[in-house]
C-alpha cells in the first residue's frame, strides 16, 4: 500500500508526456460523441486509459486538467473538475488493485466507478447548483419528481440511468486500448507494467498447457 | 527583441534577473492595463470576487458581476464576457431559479400552472443559489478574458514551480487541435474504409471504436519518441535555466494583492459580524 502514496514517483517523464495527450483524447472523445450524435458524454476516456497505466495520482491531475481545459469554453463546468479528478484517482486505484485484468473483475471496476461517480454527481449538484442543473440527467431527474418521486431517489435514478452506460463503454474502450498495446509499451509505465506483467503470465501458462509433453520431458 | 544574445545575470536557482538587464528577454506585455497584470495578481482578483459572491446574498452578486464587466470592458474584452456570460452561465442561473421555484416543497404558493406549483420557498433558495452561480462564473469568465496561457505558465515558473508542471499545461493546450486534425483523417480514412458515420444510433456507436481507436494508440506510441527528443534537449537536466521570456511582477502588482487580501479579510469579518448578530 505504501506506493500508492509515493505520488512524486508516480510522476516519471513517460506520464507527464501521458497527460496532454489524455487531455486531448477526452476532448476529442467528447467531440466525436457528439459528432455522431450518440447520448453519451464519453468525455473520460484519456483519463481512464492514463489512470490505467500511470496510477491514481497522474489520473486524477488528468481528469482535473479535462475539466479546466472545458471551463474554458463553458464556465458552468468547472466544479465537475473534482469529480473528474477523484474518478480519476478511483480508477486508477482500481488498477493498481489489478481490477482490470480479468472480466470479472473488470465487470466490478465498472459497478464501482458508477456508484462513485453517481454518488458525487448527486452530492455535487446539491452543493453547488442547489440539485438541478441544464444536463439532461438532472432534467430528467426533474420531470421524475413531477411524476411524483422523492427528491434524492429522482436525482440518485437519473445519474445512474445516464453513468451505467457512459461509464461501461469507456471503461471497455480504456480496457481495449490497454489490450492493444504493446507489452514493450506497457512496461515503460508505472500501472502499466500490472497489465504486462499479467500478459506474460498468461502467455507462459498457455504455453505450458499447450505442449504438456515437452513440460514433462525436461523436468 | 534584440538579437544579441547576453544572458541575463542569474542570482539564484529559479530566479529570474531585472529584464532590463538584458536586451535578449523578451517582456511578456499585452499593452493593456488589465492583461498586464501580473497572473498572480490577476488570479487573486478573481478569487476574492468570487469569493464576496459567494459569501454574501444577490444584491453583492450584481455588484461582483458588474465589477467583472467593467474589468473586461477596461481589458477591452466586454464583447467576449458578454457571450459566453449570457450563454452558459446566465441560462443555467435562470434554469436554476425556474427549477427550483417549481420542484422545492414549500407551503407558500405563489402561482400552480398544468402539472408544476411555484412556492415562495423555491423561489427565494434558487435566487440564493443562482446568485452565487452567477457571481463565481462572472469571476472565472473575466479570468478567462485576462489571463494569458503564456505569461501564466512563465509566471509560474519564476516562482519556482517546476518546468515538468508548466510543460503539461503548455503541451495540452498545443495538442488538442493536432489531435482534432488527426481526427479528422481518421475518419475520412474509416469512411472510405466503408463505416458509416451517418446512420442509425447502433451503426455510429460502432463506428465510434475504430476512430478513436487508432488515435489514441498512434498517441501513446508516440509518446516514447517524445520522451527522447526532451531527454536529448536537457528537459530533465538539473540545474539553473535561463529562460528568454518573462514576465513582470511590478511593485504596483504587489499592493494590489495586499490591498485584494486585506479586502477580503474585512469582507470576511463582516459576513462574520452578520453571521453573529
Amino acid at each position: 500500500m505504501s506506493k500508492l502514496f509515493a505520488i512524486k514517483q508516480d510522476f516519471t517523464l513517460m506520464a507527464i508526456l501521458l497527460i496532454p495527450i489524455a487531455v486531448a483524447v477526452n476532448f476529442v472523445g467528447g467531440s466525436l460523441a457528439l459528432a455522431l450524435k450518440l447520448p453519451l458524454y464519453l468525455d473520460s476516456i484519456g483519463t481512464f486509459i492514463v489512470a490505467m497505466l500511470a496510477g491514481p495520482w497522474v489520473g486524477g491531475v488528468t481528469g482535473f486538467l479535462s475539466l479546466l481545459g472545458v471551463s474554458i469554453t463553458d464556465p458552468t463546468s468547472l466544479p465537475w473538475a473534482v469529480l473528474a479528478a477523484l474518478v480519476g484517482v478511483v480508477v486508477g486505484t482500481l488498477a493498481r488493485g489489478k481490477m482490470f485484468l480479468t472480466w470479472g473483475r473488470i465487470i466490478s471496476s465498472i459497478g464501482i466507478i458508477v456508484l462513485v461517480s453517481v454518488a458525487l454527481v448527486v452530492i455535487m449538484r446539491f452543493l453547488f447548483f442547489g440539485g438541478f442543473t441544464t444536463s439532461g440527467s438532472s432534467l430528467v431527474a426533474a420531470a421524475m419528481m413531477t411524476a411524483g418521486m422523492p427528491f434524492w431517489f429522482a436525482q440518485v435514478l437519473s445519474s445512474i440511468v445516464s453513468e451505467i452506460p457512459d461509464k461501461t463503454i469507456t471503461v471497455l474502450i480504456a480496457v481495449f486500448v490497454i489490450r492493444s498495446i504493446s507489452t514493450r509499451t506497457l512496461l515503460k509505465f508505472g500501472t502499466g507494467s500490472i497489465f504486462a506483467e499479467y500478459r506474460t503470465a498468461r502467455k507462459a501458462k498457455k504455453k505450458a498447457a499447450a505442449t504438456p509433453v515437452a513440460a514433462g520431458t525436461t523436468n | 527583441m534584440s538579437a544579441s544574445a547576453v544572458s541575463p545575470a542569474r542570482t539564484s536557482r529559479g530566479s529570474y534577473s531585472d529584464p532590463r538587464e538584458s536586451p535578449a528577454t523578451e517582456v511578456l506585455r499585452t499593452g493593456n492595463g488589465v492583461r498586464d497584470l501580473n497572473p498572480a495578481t490577476q488570479l487573486s482578483l478573481a478569487g476574492g470576487l468570487a469569493l464576496t459572491a459567494v459569501l454574501f446574498g444577490p444584491l453583492c452578486m450584481v455588484i461582483v458581476v458588474t465589477i467583472c464587466l467593467v474589468l473586461s470592458a477596461l481589458a477591452g474584452r466586454a464583447r467576449p464576457f458578454l457571450t459566453l456570460f449570457t450563454r452558459t452561465i446566465l441560462i443555467l442561473g435562470i434554469a436554476i431559479v425556474a427549477l427550483q421555484t417549481f420542484f422545492v416543497p414549500g407551503t407558500t404558493e405563489l402561482f400552480s400552472w398544468w402539472l408544476f406549483t411555484a412556492t415562495a420557498e423555491g423561489l427565494a433558495a434558487g435566487i440564493q443559489i443562482a446568485s452565487r452561480v452567477l457571481g463565481v462564473g462572472a469571476s472565472v469568465i473575466l479570468l478567462i478574458q485576462i489571463l494569458n496561457l503564456d505569461r501564466l505558465v512563465l509566471d509560474m515558473e519564476q516562482r519556482g514551480m517546476s518546468p515538468r508542471a508548466t510543460y503539461v499545461i503548455t503541451a495540452t493546450v498545443n495538442i488538442i487541435p493536432q489531435m482534432r486534425k488527426q481526427m479528422g483523417v481518421i475518419m475520412d480514412a474509416q469512411k472510405s474504409r466503408g463505416v458509416e458515420t451517418d446512420s442509425n444510433l447502433w451503426v455510429r456507436t460502432q463506428a465510434f471504436v475504430p476512430t478513436i481507436g487508432p488515435l489514441i494508440l498512434n498517441s501513446i506510441m508516440g509518446v516514447e519518441e517524445k520522451a527522447l527528443t526532451l531527454e536529448s534537449r536537457g528537459f530533465s537536466a538539473t540545474g539553473t535555466r535561463t529562460s528568454l521570456r518573462y514576465v513582470e511582477d511590478r511593485p504596483r502588482d504587489k499592493r494590489l494583492r495586499v490591498l485584494i487580501v486585506c479586502a477580503l479579510v474585512a469582507i470576511i469579518g463582516v459576513r462574520i459580524v452578520l453571521w453573529i448578530l
